[in-house]
């Protein structure tokens, strides 16, 4: 009950109008944000991590906090439908409070990392309005303090202006840090389940790479080509887990359907071509001289 | 003008009747099979410059490129997969007898593969996640997309149901987990209906046909298909009122938007004619939207082919426009007598055999005679053939005369498969025309009762030559 009255309490402050949000949530937003997003941490229950901070939300509508939590949500762990889906719902949110800068922020927020240009003109709109309004000073030095938007006169210049106004205040690294690429495909066996969830993981690097304009084309090249490249490490892997458990038709099956691919790759003059040749030569060189486990 | 190889021996109806009234049945008629031999297809228009043909292999390696979610999966470098598909590569169904073709099989025909629907179901999955196959996808049986009837709430439905979804594959978003469809479901309800892929030989021709030419040859026949009972009227476009050409029910107006539309609803991917993914579920959206879309920059070139800076879709449609139609072989005395009977009978009345093209931008293109066997128009096909499924002026038991050439190498025939190989494939095909309400009722009572034996072998094999 206690609870209860202090919740709604927080909710009626939060409602409230507030032209300059605190550097910091309140301690109990603090509470209830972690209490609403951390059960949801598996990357299958992202859908439920979002629902709960947009449960929040509808809560503490005016909580500068709450948005930004769940804004983040989508940024880290979102696809690409989240994504559209975020910038449209801020959009829609500053259309219905026209001339309310934090709506307006939100909005510019948004664009953070996909189009980066228009959140940096958003801010600094905001900033012309308000030159202490706090979260775009943030945002502007989280900019221009990124590799692909780097500008260290601006990136000290907002920061020392965020740190006038929230002087206890961090300012985040973007773009987050991404997960590392799995080392699985260098070991020298995996079960199934193993090289799928790596594959997984590297896929879920490489879509963390391709959706935000934080990163180069050249590097997203790259990353494209690693994991390509780890579908041969993995493809090998599985012939050999085939190999020992016996099962000769799924491991000769596969390997083919490798040889295919090899073809394709062949034709194209295809840079992963050198590793995928190594890879099915020694794979099949492998199989040429195989006995069976019992007379090893 | 240039001719494609066709020697026609007509026969007069008056003469042809008395005889076929005398014949005696001499051997029981049946389908040949698919032609042996060489494919005489895949290749490019006889006559493009070499720049046009060096575009048609440019386009023809695009329309042979496999798609995965990310392009992540070495040699699935298309991106764009899903969230529903049937396919993840136009050439994996457009196949037999070659890239361009249709359906192949895993023993009959060039090809020599089994229904590439199965692999789908597995292919790059994660360990436990695989999908099923349904249970009207057969190793030797068509590739087929499924369509609904009706909505469940008994509206109209008609679109593809994509027969897999990108969850549970390695390249997919952890939190997509949108599964398939429950045709187990939609089966019993006799709810869903299938289409086969058209194959696209020679189809610049047909895009490249005029109105005039469609409309004159279709109004030429109009004394005659009244006698035998055929309507028939063309599918056209609600905006421009043009008549619509491609599909089995003519409900597609030009190859680009053919070919836009077709990777949008068969492999998932959004492009610059259909650029917004189906489903609607934001958990499985995984890229930019269009996925497929104009190249400004060639890598960091501003130059580049014409393939490299067009869009997949743009290079489908290049591939198809500029792809020979099959040669015919017709040859035998069987096969030449065959061909009279088929425009004795009046199948020629619906599958027109000639048409020309117009003024064409391509080099040796204009005024092209070619042998499609097709009106393009839409007819009513009968109760036996009827999908329900309306599109444009279309009805459900209307569906386009489907075009003959290079129907001496295709496995499965009819809209949705149902004749092949293991049920009569031509001769079921050909019987499936009949059925209360169909146009074709009087032309196939003559073909079963006015022919002999030997001379519907004729046809089949006049059509196995074809």
């Amino acid at each position: 009950m206690g609870f209860a009255i202090a919740f709604a309490a927080l909710v009626w402050v939060a409602a409230a109008p507030a032209r300059q949000p605190p550097c910091e949530p309140l301690p109990e937003v603090r509470r209830a944000i972690d209490e609403a997003a951390s059960p949801f941490v598996a990357e299958e229950d992202l859908e439920r991590a979002l629902a709960s901070l947009r449960a929040l939300r509808e809560k503490l509508p005016a909580d500068l906090f709450v948005h930004l939590r769940y804004q983040d949500a989508v940024f880290d762990r979102g696809t690409e439908g989240h994504l559209k889906g975020m910038l449209r719902e801020y959009q829609n949110l500053a259309a219905d409070h026209p001339g309310e800068i934090l709506y307006e922020y939100l909005a510019g927020r948004a664009h953070l990392g996909r189009g980066t240009s228009k959140a940096v003109a958003a801010m600094e709109r905001i900033l012309a309005r308000d030159p202490r309004f706090a979260p775009a000073l943030r945002t502007l030095a989280e900019i221009h303090g990124s590799a692909m938007f780097g500008d260290a006169a601006r990136e000290r210049r907002e920061r020392e202006a965020f740190a006038a106004l929230c002087p206890s205040s961090a300012i985040a690294r973007r773009p987050a840090p991404l997960p590392e690429r799995s080392a699985l495909f260098d070991a020298a066996s995996a079960t199934p389940e193993q090289i799928g969830l790596a594959l997984r993981a590297d896929h879920a690097r490489l879509l963390r790479i391709r959706m935000f304009d934080w990163y180069a084309d050249e590097t997203r090249t790259q990353e494209l080509r690693a994991v390509q490249a780890d579908s041969w490490k993995a493809w090998r892997l599985l012939v050999e887990h085939h190999r020992r458990a016996g099962d000769t038709a799924r491991a000769d099956a596969l390997l083919v359907e490798m040889e295919e691919r090899l073809a394709r790759l062949r034709q194209r003059r295809d840079p992963a071509y050198p590793l995928a040749s190594e890879i099915v030569a020694r794979l099949k060189t492998r199989s040429a001289s195989a006995e069976p486990d019992h007379l090893r | 003008m240039r001719t494609t190889r066709l020697r026609p021996k007509p026969h007069s109806l008056s003469l042809l009747l008395p005889l076929l009234a005398l014949a005696i049945p001499a051997y029981a008629q049946s389908d040949p099979g698919p032609r042996g031999g060489a494919a005489n297809a895949g290749g490019p228009l006889a006559g493009l410059s070499a720049v046009e043909v060096s575009a048609f292999n440019d386009a023809k390696a695009v329309f042979a490129e496999i798609d995965s979610v990310s392009g992540g999966i070495a040699g699935e470098d298309g991106s764009g997969l899903g969230p529903t598909f049937n396919a993840n590569s136009c050439a994996s169904c457009h196949a037999q007898p070659a890239v361009g073709g249709t359906s192949p099989h895993p023993t009959l025909g060039q090809v020599r593969r089994s229904n590439p629907q199965i692999a789908f179901a597995t292919l790059d999955r994660l360990a436990g996640r695989n999908q099923t196959v349904p249970s009207f996808i057969l190793a030797n049986g068509p590739v087929r997309e499924a369509r609904f009837v009706k909505n469940a709430d008994g509206t109209p439905d008609g679109g593809v149901h994509g027969l897999y979804t990108i969850a549970g594959r390695v390249d997919a978003p952890a939190s997509c987990t949108t599964g398939q469809p429950n045709f187990p479901a939609a089966l019993a309800a006799n709810n869903v209906i299938f289409r086969i892929p058209t194959p696209t030989f020679g189809l610049g021709l047909v895009d490249n046909t005029s109105e005039e030419q469609l409309t004159s040859r279709f109004a030429s026949t109009a004394t005659q298909r009244a006698n035998f009972g055929i309507g028939g009227h063309f599918n056209r476009n609600g905006n421009d009122g043009s008549i619509t050409r491609f599909g089995w029910k003519a409900q597609n107006k030009s190859l680009l938007i053919f070919a836009g539309e077709a990777y949008n609803v068969e492999q998932g991917v959004t492009n610059e004619l259909f650029q917004n993914e189906r489903g609607g579920d934001e958990n499985c959206e995984a890229n930019p939207t269009p996925e497929d879309h104009s190249h400004f920059l060639n890598g960091t070139s501003t130059t580049g082919t014409l393939a490299q800076l067009s869009s997949d879709a743009v290079n489908f449609a290049n591939f198809m426009r500029l792809l020979a139609p099959p040669a015919t072989t017709i040859n035998t005395a069987s096969e030449l007598n065959g061909q009279s009977l088929f425009n004795s009978v009046g199948c020629n009345l619906c599958h027109t055999t000639t048409m020309v093209s117009e003024e064409s931008v391509l080099t040796g293109q204009t005024n092209v005679t070619y042998h499609p066997f097709s009106d393009f128009a839409v007819h009513h096909m009968g109760t036996g053939l009827a999908d329900g499924v309306s599109q444009g002026n279309a009805g459900g038991d209307e569906f386009r005369s489907a075009p003959l050439w290079g129907a001496g190498q295709r496995i499965f025939f009819l809209h949705d498969g149902r004749a092949g190989p293991g049920n009569g494939g031509l001769m079921k095909a050909i019987q499936e025309h009949s059925s209360t309400g169909s146009e074709a009722n009087t032309v196939i009572s003559r073909f079963n009762n006015l022919l002999t034996p030997s001379q519907k072998q004729d046809i089949l094999n006049f059509l196995r030559a074809l």
